[in-house]
């Protein structure tokens, strides 16, 4: 039996370019808004990926930047040249609390990976 | 019609008196005797956020302050919590809501899929008499949040004073009839017409209730 309480709200993110690899680089894919009340939360619903490129690398997607950033979830293998979409059966549902982040762990020169995302807005 | 707190409905809740009602609000040992004058919705609203609670952590008590209604008024609100917590109602703050002889209920993370309209987690407000709770986080992982939304109904009441409906005024104009109470003043007999099962009226608890009560 489901829960629809706790469904939250679908919304979808922008297409992100992420052209520099490293955890320094990892770079907003989707934005945690501020309620006017109450705490929200988000959860991953979907994710869509395009690897423009960039040689077979992971791509990590998680909260922060830098010494701050935390996956998610498991990185994902992505290869080079190809897309390819998570669906949320697939997607461990962990629960962030702060704008969802992602970069990609290495890429070749001139390479880029395209990332967008789909959540629930909890709260 | 029929309204009558804990109802359960194929939607969400019904408010449990409407205007010109006459309730009787429970409240611990005291009962007040009131007309309802005035009531309008509440949307679903976080109330509360107990903030982050660590694997197998039990808060502390906390009073939901956002639950507070004005003087003259009483909330009834159904509510449940967001996050994978589980919580224990006090109202007032020492008094425990679904006390059974060895246990306390709890209201369950999963409580929208097991009653989804929430009716068995109703409960009234009596002006700033507020609940308080306590969360426990029963699972192996620390929670960032532990929030609680709540809707429901607010309401503003009145003293008794002189009848309002048909009903009312034939009631006490048969109680004015009867010796003992010929001289009494109109909201005095409403209120024993109340008492007497006379008039219709509906009954809340605003407070949990003690082991002797």
């Amino acid at each position: 039996m489901g829960n629809a309480l706790l469904d939250g709200v679908q919304v979808t993110g922008p297409v992100t370019n992420l052209a520099v690899a490293g955890i320094a680089a990892a770079a907003a894919v989707y934005t945690l808004g501020a309620n006017w009340i109450g705490t929200k939360s988000l959860k991953i619903k979907k994710i869509m990926y395009r690897n423009n490129a960039g040689g077979q690398t992971y791509l990590h997607i998680g909260t922060g930047a830098g010494a701050t950033f935390v996956d998610l979830i498991d990185p994902i293998v992505i290869l080079n040249n190809m897309s390819d979409t998570l669906e949320e059966d697939e997607i461990v549902q962990r629960e962030a609390f702060a704008t969802i982040t992602a970069y990609p762990e290495a890429l070749v020169a001139l390479g880029s990976v395209d990332v967008q995302i789909e959540v629930a807005e909890i709260g | 019609m029929e309204l009558y707190p804990y109802k359960s409905t194929n939607g969400f809740m019904e408010p449990v008196a409407l205007q010109n009602h006459l309730v009787a609000i429970h409240f611990v040992k005291d009962i007040i005797y009131r007309r309802v004058v005035f009531f309008e919705a509440i949307t679903p609203t976080q109330v509360i956020n107990l903030g982050a609670l660590g694997a197998g952590i039990t808060s502390n008590r906390t009073n939901v302050t956002n639950l507070d209604c004005y003087d003259q008024e009483f909330g009834q609100f159904r509510w449940y919590c967001l996050d994978n917590a589980q919580i224990r109602v006090f109202t007032p703050r020492g008094v425990a809501k679904g006390d059974l002889k060895t246990l306390q209920a709890v209201i369950p993370p999963n409580i929208g899929a097991i009653n989804p309209d929430l009716s068995l987690t109703e409960l009234y407000v009596w002006q700033d008499n507020r609940p308080a709770i306590e969360a426990i986080n029963g699972g192996g992982v620390a929670l960032a949040a532990v929030r609680m939304v709540a809707m429901g109904f607010r309401y503003r009441t009145e003293e008794l004073g002189n009848p309002v409906t048909y009903e009312e005024a034939r009631v006490i104009a048969q109680l004015k009839q009867e010796q003992n109470y010929a001289s009494k003043q109109p909201a005095e007999l409403l209120t024993i017409a109340i008492q007497q099962n006379r008039i219709s009226c509906t009954h809340v608890w605003a407070s949990g209730m003690g082991a002797g009560r």
